[in-house]
């Protein structure tokens, strides 16, 4: 393959992955609404930190389901809570970054390579670290607004949860005992 | 042509696809703002900014309705959408009627968008990586590839003057002088030369020319290389192109330049340049300060590209002196020309008067235009140049006085910065040798100003080039198109035009950016 059309390969999947990467609340469902409970991250009074998607809450408590399986979380004992906002988060900042930032290394080395002979190496390193330095900035702001803070009551959080109306029986039978995270 | 049908097909199309993340990406990330109400009465309610309803049944199940209205008679929810099970795998879509009294909840979600700046930065630093990527891929002999480039100082990153940038060949070893807009009083002065590019560069000589300036103060060089002093320097009081107005970019020389795009059909197009110098006394002539543009470099490489392995062939020929070779060598360069300068009184009949011509794209040359004696309230002076060939910076009326011979200097000594050559100073001084450089050496040259007060400075120099021919190049050798450079410039320059249009916004940068150094 010539190094032109593995540089034009290159370039065009850096388009799509920054595309698709810009779509970062895609879901994986046929609507654009959310129809899961927002990932929570809670922090209780005995400094202990949690995180999973919220499946239900009332007056008293929450019910989180995270890697640890279901867990209910009396609200007295929460001092922080947090709920993403959206899906853009660091992993796909880096992700971007990272492979804009090799593909278009990649490309522009390839070209160079066309041309010169002793100074591509630096035109890697220079496309890699503006990458590195200007996308970064820029993923790491959106991911930084990823998540915000919110009152751990039960007008606040109601919304957020998988079942605002309370989690049925039978869900709360199967994923009770060997629960496993939604992602 | 074909490869220049491609680089304009890809050019377009990355651009709209770049446009399309833009668009796509610069509205910001959405967020959902949920608003749960109880389903008592099911309506009146608003279907939120998104238009979406979402149901939650009693059993776990959720519809996610698009389109839905109540039928009260039958106490049903009547809608279009998806349906999914309280684990959130989709069950089912289409058309929906759902018992009112098995629905728990309903929710509608207001859109906002967060980061609307940082994603639209990043969204546009990726289309701008991949635009450039795309340019250098298609052409990368715009983006990579320079003659002797002179400095100040080690770490100056804009040159002061470029060598013989018009003699690629031993053949064609010319001499160039070149104004460096310095000046110097009495001692040592000392300026560091380049080999920046892929070019094996053979420097006869490098040496200053210390001209007195005299009571006017200023000394211009023609294009002959004659210093002469000039006084009274007068800006144009109106400037107008096909572009518009342009006397802000040619009034004085402060890097603002006056520059124009290249015609899509046809490099060698002409432009025109009208400025108005209002009344004038006595003899004058014209300052101009200009470089040339990428066009000369880009039709330089393609041609070069074009004659592929025979490039060899050629040189013996003109190196033979083959009847007619080196005016078919220069032949695209000549057809871009220098800029023509023509002058009128009133609305007389425009008269050519002189040329500029410097070779390079690098460092801006001044030089000196004679207009002759005039007596007159309204002096013309036109630049007729190929269109978006040239950046001009500074065109100015001078009154013009005296030649003055020059203090020719040869250097005192050479410090090589770059490089391994243990005799530059005596390859310098020896007029029978030449210094021989490539990519990434470097020297810092020492002169020493005569006593006499300061002297404007100026560059002299000797000597030829070999650009290196790349691998990539070869691809592009074509029997046809290099016998027409050779014996059709002018179509051969309409044939390269739109390969240079499909560069032309990025080149420049990319052309910066690209020089070399250890």
């Amino acid at each position: 393959m010539r190094a032109g059309h593995a540089g034009t390969i290159a370039l065009l999947a850096t388009i799509g992955v920054g595309s698709a990467l810009a779509d970062a609340n895609a879901q994986e469902a046929s609507v654009p609404v959310p129809v899961t409970g927002r990932m929570l991250e809670v922090r209780l009074a005995d400094g202990e930190r949690l995180s999973g998607e919220l499946i239900e809450v009332d007056e008293r408590a929450l019910l989180l389901w995270g890697s640890g399986g279901l867990r209910r979380l009396e609200l007295a004992d929460v001092t922080r809570t947090e709920y993403e906002r959206h899906g853009f988060g660091s992993r796909r900042a880096l992700t971007w970054v990272a492979v804009g930032g090799l593909l278009s290394a990649a490309g522009m080395t390839a070209a160079c390579s066309q041309v010169e002979d002793t100074s591509c190496g630096a035109v890697f390193a220079g496309v890699t670290l503006s990458w590195a330095i200007i996308g970064g900035l820029f993923a790491g702001s959106i991911a930084s607004g990823q998540m915000q803070a919110v009152d751990a009551t039960y007008d606040r959080l109601r919304p957020l949860a998988r079942f605002p109306q309370g989690a049925p029986g039978p869900f709360l039978e199967r994923t009770g005992g060997e629960a496993r995270p939604p992602r | 042509m074909r490869r220049f049908d491609k680089v304009q097909r890809g050019a377009r199309w990355i651009s709209g696809l770049t446009l399309g993340i833009i668009v796509a990406s610069a509205c910001g990330v959405p967020t959902w703002e949920a608003n749960v109400q109880p389903a008592d009465g099911l309506m009146p309610m608003d279907r939120g900014a998104d238009g979406w309803l979402k149901v939650h049944m009693q059993s776990g199940d959720l519809y996610v309705l698009e389109a839905w209205r109540p039928d009260t008679s039958e106490a049903l929810l009547v809608g279009t959408g998806v349906r999914f099970d309280m684990e959130r795998a989709q069950t089912g879509s289409g058309s929906f009627s759902i018992r009112t009294d098995s629905i728990a909840l309903l929710e509608t979600n207001d859109k906002d968008v967060v980061s609307e700046f940082a994603l639209g930065g990043l969204s546009v630093y990726t289309a701008l990586s991949a635009v450039t990527t795309a340019v250098c891929l298609a052409d990368p002999k715009s983006c990579f590839g320079s003659c002797p480039t002179f400095y100040a100082t080690e770490s100056d990153d804009r040159p002061l003057a470029e060598g013989f940038s018009s003699s690629f060949a031993r053949v064609l070893e010319a001499r160039d002088v070149d104004a460096l807009g310095l000046s110097a009083a009495p001692g040592p002065v000392s300026l560091v030369m380049r080999n920046e590019a892929q070019e094996t560069h053979a420097v006869r000589y490098v040496r200053l020319h210390a001209v007195d300036p005299g009571p006017s103060g200023d000394v211009a060089l023609t294009a002959q290389g004659e210093a002469v002093r000039v006084k009274g320097r007068k800006s144009p009081e109106a400037c107008r192109s096909s572009g518009g107005e342009c006397l802000a970019e040619l009034r004085e020389r402060d890097d603002v330049e006056y520059t124009s795009v290249t015609d899509p059909t046809d490099l060698a197009k002409r432009e025109e340049v009208v400025l108005d110098f209002g009344s004038v006394s006595g003899p004058v002539g014209l300052v101009l300060s200009a470089r040339h543009s990428l066009v000369s470099t880009y039709v330089f490489y393609q041609s070069l590209a074009y004659a592929g392995t025979t490039t060899g062939d050629l040189l013996a020929e003109l190196e033979r002196g083959v009847p007619g070779a080196r005016d078919r060598v220069r032949g695209v360069a000549d057809a871009l020309g220098p800029i023509e300068v023509l002058v009128r009184t009133s609305d007389g009949p425009w008269d050519p008067v002189g040329t500029f011509d410097e070779a390079g794209p690098i460092a801006a040359d001044r030089q000196l235009v004679r207009l002759g004696a005039f007596e007159t309230d309204g002096l013309q002076v036109m630049l007729r140049m190929a269109q978006g060939s040239w950046r001009v910076d500074e065109a100015a009326l001078v009154t013009t006085g005296a030649a003055v011979p020059p203090v020719v200097l040869e250097p005192d000594s050479v410090e090589v910065v770059s490089g391994s050559q243990r005799d530059a100073l005596e390859a310098l001084r020896d007029p029978g040798r030449h210094l021989v450089t490539t990519q990434g050496d470097a020297f810092r040259v020492w002169f020493t100003i005569p006593e006499g007060g300061e002297r404007r400075l100026f560059l002299d120099t000797r000597g030829y080039y070999y650009e290196w021919m790349r691998e990539g190049w070869l691809a592009e050798q074509s029997a046809l198109m290099t016998a027409t450079v050779l014996y059709r410039p002018r179509e051969a320059l309409r044939m390269m035009a739109p390969g240079f249009k499909a560069v032309e916004p990025e080149m420049e940068r990319l052309f910066w950016n690209s020089r070399f150094r250890r």
